[in-house]
Order: structure tokens, then C-alpha cells, then sequence
């Protein structure tokens, strides 16, 4: 191969080592500086197994350190986070399994759950809503503010700002504003001394339904599942293909009994359920007492199922799956509204919906 | 046979198709072009806290609650308010008319525009009787509370119960500062024992 | 004698060893895989064993065509290729026989582990880790002898078919045995053993495996149309390529691991396939427009081109799919094990078996039932496109959890296939006991005796 050829190929192996797999710098120099003369002066010759052996190794440990190396000096370093439940109290995430759950945790993992089940949940965008409010005296200058965000991001005027912004109400600024655009009103707004308010939404398939942002949503989580859920999990099921719902979080939406009747018959609780019977985990019993059975119409029998330890530990872990419930630094659940000042007046969508007669709340 | 010899002409290497043509590694470069814009805006700057489809930290970073300093010490106050005066002063702030403890909300001395006595009653403690919204309370003694918190913890207790809607509509006073509460505290620094109704109002007339 | 015939002798018992034990297991996947399937039909059958769950059952099936059937054909193969085209007999096949029997002895453990509820949970790795060291100690024990053959080649040049073949046999136990420490013996903690497992993964199909088909492919594809391989240059850009983008990369695009993951998978497999087109192309080029040589090797021929094509179709598809815009249309659905399947089977499967046709009669001295080769082909094939390609088009349109037909379909080719495999077995069985009545092969494991003169 000629110097310029093996000269271009040293280049792109060198700016492959640092800018693509984040080699340190010095590192790359030698990756491209080698690359080039194996290339040029001296000619690979593949026909050494020492060469190939060599080779071999070489690219080995760049995909180790790649993809192994790096990913565990900036994971390996997770800690607990402060976060806060439903009820607003504080308490630290992830919350170890107690109890029988670590026991369930096993039967999950040797019943392979993970065949058909996910204990993942995704995300895919974020919109912000902006809304302002004026008082008398800085009125004019927030006025200027508003003008300037829309000169400056292309954005239609919404119409209450045209006709003049109102004194002392909250006006909507912008809908479903992205990342930068809301960032831009924010500092304009709050520079013109206005209050600002911004609600955060997040879409996404497998979140939480909402009528305007996420109308698609199946409800499997508030937000996407980040590494520190899995903080206290040895080998975490993530699980690949969803042939049935996702489990990150399904100790927030199912409740024991549910769990256990979709165990013993899943069609029984979902008609076009493709999950076999796990009939495995529990006994079929003789007389009714006893707690926590199951009972089951055949005919005109009621036949009763008693759980095994199994059955038991394993909703047991069940109902301890909610990580895709409480917010996280990296990962920041579906906020309506991000301060606790007097909530702005409704927007523009929702009076619509309330012209239409609907409701503004979505039933699940 | 005739395949077993054939076999022996698969020796020669047939360098038809020569090297990689030139243009292969313009490709390559080009590629490297695709690759690095790509990460730049995939790849979230390779930070740790980045998840896609965020972009990068400072998105991350937007997203996070943006509270106000009200807001803060709103959240602070209710805070200490649930670690030391829940206790007796009841979550709902209502106190326990049994147990001897005023309740809070409704409460004339909380509700009143001025600090001060609050901040008194907090530092160092009441005793004795004292009328609070039409009942007499005095069973108990209220301890001083001034040793454990600072100016800040106080300022946003205050805030607390001076504005939490919960307790009531008329819980809508003004947010305080630590400033104020220092200056107040600075006034009384003298005082060790536990104030009476009294002494309260004489120190901190009605007329501030 | 024929130097070619010293070869096969000498090839003739180990290999063949691991190629029937090969079969066996592709026969034990299929069983386990229709099970599978129809227990996702059929929900309420045998639902009262532990040991029959859908759960247990598909990662089992997966552990069986992957490391049953797949590796061992592949170190069969090897062994026949170094030897010929080094053109130099087998050394220590006896370590093929040993690596074989503690492979076969790990595989049927893990199995039964799966099956008994030892799995690990983890997609790819799913056997019980005190597996990992023995397949780790059969493989090393296979591939000393492989590497050995390799060594004692008569020219010192190496064909592309070589380079690839003796990489892949380095690589696998490195990145099994690392993937082993990593998780069980370091204890990467928390979602580091999901890295470490989808690491694995990518190398294990995208290096190890594509390496020993294209390896395979290469020196068939030279030695059935009669050419030399053509585009020294353009195969040593591919295997180099391959390598580097191959071993990195493999992390879909919603997991819970920071965004510079997927994207860098994302950009890998960009250069993967650049890779890709440049070993397709000198593939292509050398079987282009050319008839075998040989009467008895059209048929294989012909499946190889077919095993060609569909590498190509995958390879498109995975490059489409490995961008966010589309990989999200798919993620988590019957999309990925479906294409993952057609490659496993409808690729490298389908070239080692057409290989494998090839090497037995040279090997066993007397050839295969020609009407039941002709029937498992059809089977076969017909068998993996219809048990993947309606599961990938259902897992796209479908782009949620709710699927619709295509597991129906799926477990039509799955009884296609299952009576592929078992044609291909009885096929096999039926001549080795021929070969194994007419020969003394049992009293030399070494296979350096003399062989009878039997007529042809």
C-alpha cells in the first residue's frame, strides 16, 4: 500500500481511537501512528498467526475497555438517591427486597419470566409547557421578553399575548415547547422579572396515559427505567421481547389477588392473554378455609387452588417492582406543574376540551 | 477425481479484485464524520447521568423541579415542623386539646402579621396560660426550641405555618426570612426563661 | 495414497464425532422448540410440570442450537478446513474427542440446569454459571488441536478462510471466559452484568459466529466453483473491520444504561456493515456465474448461495434497524429473536449443514440417502423461513406487547423444522452405523491407522 493511502488509513483508525471509542489521546496518536505504518512501511501480512494473534488481542481489549471498562467506572459508582414517594415523604432509592420478596426474586428468575416479560421501561421526548404572569410594574418589560422569544424561536404568538398580556393572569406562552425553546423563555422571562411557570411532559408508549401528551401511553411506568432501579439486583431480568407487559413497575398498578389469579389462569383475568398457566405453583385443595386461596368456578363446582411458597414469594417480589415510580436527578417523572404558586389558569387545549363537554382528567 | 484435483488450483490466490480501491477509505472518513456527529448528539456528552433521549446534562438539568425560594422554604419548614413540632403541635396543626397543646391553625398568634412573637415563643418556650382562638390552654408548658434550630430553620418554619393552605384560607401570610429572625432573636438574646402570655405581648406590642 | 485421503482418515473419526453430537443437538432444539410454541397456544397444557414451562423451555432450546448445535458443527468444520487447506492432517484429533465429550457434557448439564431452574436470567448466558468453565475447558481443549493444525500448514501464506477461522476459534473462550469472570467471579454489580452479557451476545453472533460462517463460506465457495479467492485486500479490510466494530456494540436502544450506549451500538453497526458489504462482495465475486466443479457439490453450492443471500437480507435489516427511528418500531418485540433466529439457522446453520454434506462422504467413504437430503433441505429451509420471517413482519406491525399471528406461523415452521432435524438425523445416524459396521474406526481414536481398502 502506498505512504498516502496507509497514511489516510492510519488517520481514520486514529480518529476512530479517540473521537469514536474515547481512547485517551495519547493512546490514539499510537493506534493511528501504528496503523499507518503496519499499513504502509511494513506491509500487514496476515499470514502470521502470530500477526492475527496479536491483532486479535489488540482489538479484544479496546472492546473491552470500550464498552466493559468505561460503562463500570461510571456505573460502578451509583449510590442510593433521596427521593419522594406518592404521599411526598422522603426516603432513599432503591429500597432493598425484604422479606420473602429476595426468595421470589429467585423463583422469577429460574421460572424465566424474562422469556416473555421486560423489567424495563422507555421513554422517547419531553415537551414543555410555558406559561407567564405580569403585575403592573413589569409589565412592558415582560411583554418585550415574550415578543423576543418569539422573534427568536420562530414560534407563533399565542392569542392572548396579541391582543395585549394580561395583568396579574397566568397566559401560555408556549405548547409543547422542545428542550431549548423552553430554556430560552425561561431565562427571557424571569431576566423581565416575571413569575414563570413550566410544565414538563413527557411522551412516551410505555408511560403514563395522558390526554395531550401522551395519548398513547400504557401506563407501565411514570418515567424510564435508569441503572440505579437495578442498583441491589445481581443479575438484573431485563428481559428482550415483550409478549407480555412490562414488570418494572406493576407493584403500583396489580394487586395481590390479580397477581395470583393471572399465575393460576391468565385468561381468566385477561381473555386473549398468551401467557401459559402456571398451575406448577399451587396445590389443589379440598375444603375452603383457610386464607388466601383461590377459587376457581368450573361447571357448577368452585374448586379451590392454595398458593405454594413459591406462588407466595414470587407476588411477594411481584409487588415490590416499582421502579418506574418515583423521580430520580436522571430521570425526572411527568411534572404538572413545577412550583407551588397559585395554579395558572387552564390552557388553551383544555378549555377546548371543556367547550367539547370532556372531561379533562383521563379514566384510565 | 476430477473435483480433488480441482481442489489443488484453490491455492492460487486470484487477486482480481486487488486492495480495497482508494475510495473505500474516503468512505471511511466520511464515516468518521457521520459517526462523530452522530454521537454528538446521541451519546449525551458519554456522561453517566444522560439517558436517551435527553441530549445532554443541561437538559437533564431543566427538567429538574425549579423551585422557588419560597418554595424551598416552604418544603424546609415543613420539614423541621414534621421532625419536632408535629410531635405535640399535631400534623394538621390542630394540637390535642386534651394533652394541653394549642393548636396552630386558626391560631391568632400565628396569624398575626408580625413574627415576633412566634419567633419568641419558639426560642425560648411559653408558659402559664394563654388564649388561643377562644380556648385557654396552659397545662403544659411549651419547652424552647432555640438550641436546635438556627435562623434559617426558623424563618422557614414560620413560613410553613404562616402559609399553609391546608390549615386554612387565611394562611396566606407573607413568607420570613432569616434575617428578621435574627434581628428578633438578637432583641431577646437576654431572655432564658420560657415567656408568658404577657410578657409576650408586652415585648412585642400590637402596634408593629 | 491420495494425500487427500490421509487427510480425511485422519479428520474422519473426531470430526465426525462432533458433527453427529451437532446433529443430536439440533434435533433436541427442535423438540424443545415446538414445546415452546405450543405452549403458547395452548396454554393449559402440561402446565402443571415446572420442568415444561415456556420460561424454561425457550432458554433451554436457545442454549441447544447455540451451543449445542452451532459452535459444534463450526469446530467440526474447522478442523475438516484447517486440515485441507493447510494440507496437513489433523493434529491430536484425540483433543477433539475429549473437547467434544466435556462440550457435549457441559451443554447436556446446562440444559438440565435451565430445565431444573438454574438459569441466570441472563438473555445469551442463560446456563447456570458453574457451566461456563466446563464448555470453556471442552472449547480450549478443541481448539488446541485446531490451532495446532492450523500451525503445521504446509504454506505459510493463509487464505481469508483461515484468518477468519482461526480468529473465531481464539475468540470465543476469551470473551466467554471474560463474560464468566466479569459476572460471577468480579460480581459487576446491578445493570454492569447486562452490559457484560449484551457484550457477549454481540460478539458471540456477531464475531464468533459470523467468523465461522464466513470463514466456511470463503473456503467452499473457492473450493466447489474451482477459483481461488478473489480480493485478498478487500477480505483483509472486511476482517479487520468486522472485528473491531463487531466486538462492540449490542446494547438496545431503551435500556436502562446511559444514552452514549445505544448510540455508540448504533454507530458500530454503520462500520459493521461496511464490513459487511466489502466480504459479500468478494464472496460474491468468487462464486459468481460459477457451477461446481464437482457433480455431487451443485446441491451444497446452491444452499451456500441461498445461506449468502439471506446474510446479505440480515445484515440490511440489522443496519436499518440498528438506528433509533426504526429500532424503536421494533424494540422488544418477536421482531428481534425472529431475524436473530434466521440468521443463526438460515445462515450459519445452513452453511455448516451444506458443508457438512459435503465432508461426509469424503469422510464416512460412502454418501448420504440423496432423497432424504433432498426432503430435510426443503424442510429445513421452508422450516426457518416460515418460523421467522410472519414472527418478524407480526413483531413489526404489532409494535406493542399485543401480537398477533405470528407465533401461529412460527409453530408451523417449527414443526417443519423439527422434522428437518430429524430427517438429518436418522440421515446421519443411518450412515454412521454403516460407516461404523464396515470400518474399525472404534479401535483408533487417533485416527492415524490404516484404513481397509473398501470399494467405492
Amino acid at each position: 500500500m502506498t505512504i498516502g493511502l496507509s497514511f489516510i488509513m492510519g488517520a481514520v483508525a486514529g480518529s476512530v481511537a479517540y473521537f469514536m471509542l474515547g481512547l485517551w489521546w495519547p493512546v490514539a496518536l499510537v493506534v493511528g501512528i501504528v496503523a499507518w505504518l503496519t499499513f504502509g512501511l511494513f506491509g500487514l501480512k496476515m499470514d502470521s498467526a502470530f500477526t492475527l494473534m496479536s491483532g486479535a488481542i489488540l482489538v479484544f481489549c479496546i472492546s473491552l475497555s470500550m464498552m466493559i471498562m468505561r460503562s463500570s467506572d461510571q456505573l460502578s459508582s451509583l449510590q442510593y438517591a433521596d427521593t419522594v414517594d406518592e404521599a411526598g415523604t422522603e426516603f432513599r432509592y432503591p429500597v432493598p427486597l425484604l422479606g420473602e420478596a429476595p426468595y421470589g426474586e429467585n423463583v422469577y428468575r429460574s421460572n424465566g419470566c424474562s422469556a416473555c416479560h421486560t423489567q424495563q421501561v422507555s421513554h422517547e421526548g419531553v415537551e414543555f409547557d410555558i406559561k407567564a404572569l405580569a403585575t403592573e410594574k413589569n409589565h412592558s418589560a415582560v411583554k418585550e421578553a415574550v415578543n423576543r422569544f418569539y422573534r427568536v424561536t420562530g414560534q407563533p404568538a399565542s392569542s392572548g399575548v396579541a391582543l395585549g398580556l394580561p395583568v396579574g393572569e397566568w397566559e401560555t406562552i408556549a405548547l409543547g415547547a422542545s428542550v431549548s425553546d423552553a430554556a430560552k423563555a425561561r431565562s427571557f422571562l424571569s431576566a423581565a422579572g416575571a413569575s414563570v411557570d413550566v410544565q414538563v411532559r413527557f411522551h412516551g408508549e410505555d408511560l403514563e396515559k395522558d390526554e395531550f401528551s401522551n395519548p398513547r401511553g400504557r401506563g407501565w411506568g411514570k418515567r424510564r427505567s435508569v441503572a440505579r432501579d437495578y442498583l441491589f439486583v445481581e443479575r438484573p431480568m431485563l428481559g428482550s421481547v415483550r409478549i407480555g407487559p412490562d414488570l418494572a413497575n406493576v407493584g403500583a398498578r396489580l394487586s395481590r389477588s390479580t397477581l395470583m389469579r393471572i399465575l393460576l389462569n391468565p385468561k381468566s383475568v385477561r381473555q386473549n392473554s398468551k401467557m401459559p398457566q402456571h398451575s406448577y405453583l399451587f396445590e389443589l385443595v379440598e375444603k375452603s378455609e383457610g386464607k388466601g386461596l383461590i377459587a376457581v368456578r368450573e361447571g357448577e363446582r368452585e374448586i379451590y387452588y392454595k398458593p405454594t411458597k413459591d406462588a407466595e414469594a414470587l407476588v411477594d417480589y411481584l409487588l415490590n417492582l416499582k421502579s418506574a415510580n418515583y423521580p430520580l436527578e436522571e430521570a425526572p417523572v411527568y411534572q404538572p406543574f413545577t412550583s407551588s404558586l397559585p395554579k395558572p389558569a387552564t390552557s388553551e387545549k383544555e378549555v377546548e376540551k371543556l367547550a367539547d363537554g370532556e372531561d379533562i382528567d383521563s379514566s384510565k | 477425481m476430477a473435483a480433488k484435483k480441482q481442489e489443488e488450483s484453490m491455492e492460487q490466490t486470484n487477486s482480481n479484485l486487488g486492495g480495497p480501491s482508494p475510495w473505500v477509505y474516503v468512505l471511511m472518513l466520511f464515516l468518521v464524520y457521520w459517526g462523530i456527529n452522530y454521537l454528538d448528539g446521541h451519546s449525551g456528552g458519554f456522561n453517566a447521568k444522560v439517558y436517551a433521549p435527553h441530549k445532554n446534562a443541561m437538559t437533564v438539568a431543566n427538567l429538574k423541579v425549579q423551585k422557588s425560594a419560597e418554595d424551598l422554604a416552604f418544603e424546609g419548614g415543613a420539614r423541621v415542623y414534621r421532625g419536632i413540632c408535629a410531635a405535640c403541635h399535631q400534623p394538621n396543626g390542630k394540637g390535642s386539646d386534651n394533652a394541653g397543646y394549642p393548636p396552630l391553625a386558626g391560631s391568632e398568634w400565628v396569624l398575626n402579621q408580625s413574627p415576633d412573637r412566634v419567633i419568641a415563643i419558639i426560642n425560648n418556650g411559653i408558659q402559664g396560660p394563654v388564649e388561643v382562638a377562644g380556648q385557654t390552654y396552659g397545662k403544659v408548658a411549651m419547652p424552647a426550641q432555640g438550641g436546635a434550630l438556627s435562623d434559617e430553620d426558623i424563618a422557614n418554619v414560620l413560613s410553613y405555618i404562616r402559609r399553609n393552605s391546608d390549615w386554612g384560607d387565611e394562611h396566606n401570610l407573607s413568607v420570613i426570612t432569616a434575617e428578621e429572625v435574627n434581628q428578633v432573636r438578637a432583641e431577646i438574646a437576654d431572655r432564658t426563661s420560657a415567656w408568658t402570655a404577657e410578657e409576650l405581648i408586652n415585648q412585642f406590642p400590637d402596634s408593629q | 495414497m491420495d494425500p487427500r485421503e490421509v487427510v480425511d482418515s485422519s479428520c474422519k473419526g473426531p470430526v465426525l464425532f462432533l458433527a453427529f453430537s451437532a446433529i443430536t443437538w439440533l434435533l433436541v432444539y427442535s423438540i424443545f422448540s415446538m414445546l415452546a410454541g405450543v405452549k403458547v397456544h395452548a396454554s393449559g397444557m402440561m402446565a402443571d410440570s415446572a420442568w415444561l414451562s415456556y420460561g424454561r423451555i425457550q432458554p433451554a432450546s436457545q442454549l441447544a442450537l447455540q451451543f449445542g448445535f452451532l459452535v459444534q458443527l463450526g469446530l467440526a468444520i474447522s478442523a475438516w478446513i484447517f486440515s485441507h487447506r493447510g494440507r496437513t492432517v489433523l493434529v491430536d484429533g484425540g483433543y477433539l474427542y475429549i473437547g467434544g465429550l466435556i462440550w457435549n457434557a457441559g451443554v447436556t448439564l446446562g440444559l438440565l440446569g435451565i430445565l431444573s431452574g438454574g438459569s441466570s436470567g441472563l438473555e445469551g448466558l442463560q446456563m447456570p454459571a458453574h457451566i461456563l468453565p466446563i464448555l470453556f475447558t471442552g472449547f480450549v481443549l478443541v481448539g488446541v488441536s485446531l490451532v495446532q493444525t492450523n500451525n503445521r500448514r504446509t504454506d505459510e501464506e493463509m487464505s481469508p478462510a483461515q484468518w477468519f477461522l482461526f480468529t473465531a476459534t481464539l475468540w470465543l473462550p476469551w470473551v466467554l471466559g471474560s463474560a464468566f469472570l466479569l459476572i460471577y467471579y468480579f460480581n459487576a454489580k446491578g445493570v454492569m452484568a447486562n452490559i457484560i452479557d449484551w457484550w457477549f451476545i454481540q460478539n458471540f453472533t456477531k464475531v464468533y459466529l459470523t467468523f465461522v460462517a464466513l470463514g466456511v463460506c470463503s473456503h467452499f465457495f473457492s473450493s466447489f466453483t474451482g477459483r481461488g479467492v478473489i480480493g485478498r485486500g478487500y477480505s483483509m479490510f472486511a476482517f479487520w473491520v468486522l472485528l473491531l466494530f463487531g466486538s462492540i456494540g449490542g446494547v438496545t436502544l431503551g435500556a436502562p444504561v446511559p444514552a452514549w450506549l445505544p448510540a455508540l451500538s448504533t454507530v458500530t453497526s454503520v462500520f459493521y456493515f461496511t464490513g459487511i458489504v466489502a466480504i459479500y462482495y468478494v464472496l460474491h465475486h468468487t462464486q459468481n456465474g460459477a457451477t461446481a466443479v464437482d457433480e455431487s457439490d451443485k446441491d451444497n453450492l446452491t444452499l451456500m448461495r441461498l445461506a449468502l443471500i439471506i446474510f446479505a437480507l440480515v445484515s440490511v435489516l440489522n443496519l436499518i434497524f440498528a438506528f433509533p427511528g426504526m429500532a424503536s418500531t421494533a424494540e422488544f418485540t418477536t421482531y428481534g429473536a425472529a431475524i436473530d433466529l434466521l440468521y443463526n439457522l438460515g445462515f450459519v446453520g445452513l452453511l455448516l449443514i451444506a458443508s457438512l454434506y459435503h465432508i461426509f462422504p469424503r469422510l464416512a467413504e460412502m454418501g448420504l440417502s440423496p432423497k432424504i437430503t433432498k426432503v430435510q433441505n426443503m424442510a429445513f429451509i421452508l422450516g426457518f423461513l416460515v418460523a421467522t420471517l410472519p414472527s418478524a413482519l407480526g413483531g413489526l406491525m404489532s409494535g406493542d406487547a399485543v401480537l398477533g399471528s405470528g407465533f401461529y406461523f412460527s409453530s408451523v415452521g417449527d414443526l417443519l423444522l423439527l422434522l428437518a432435524s430429524l430427517l438429518l438425523f436418522l440421515n446421519f445416524l443411518g450412515a454412521i452405523i454403516m460407516v461404523i459396521k464396515r470400518c474399525d474406526c472404534l479401535s483408533g481414536l487417533c485416527g492415524k491407522q490404516q484404513r481397509k481398502e473398501v470399494k467405492a
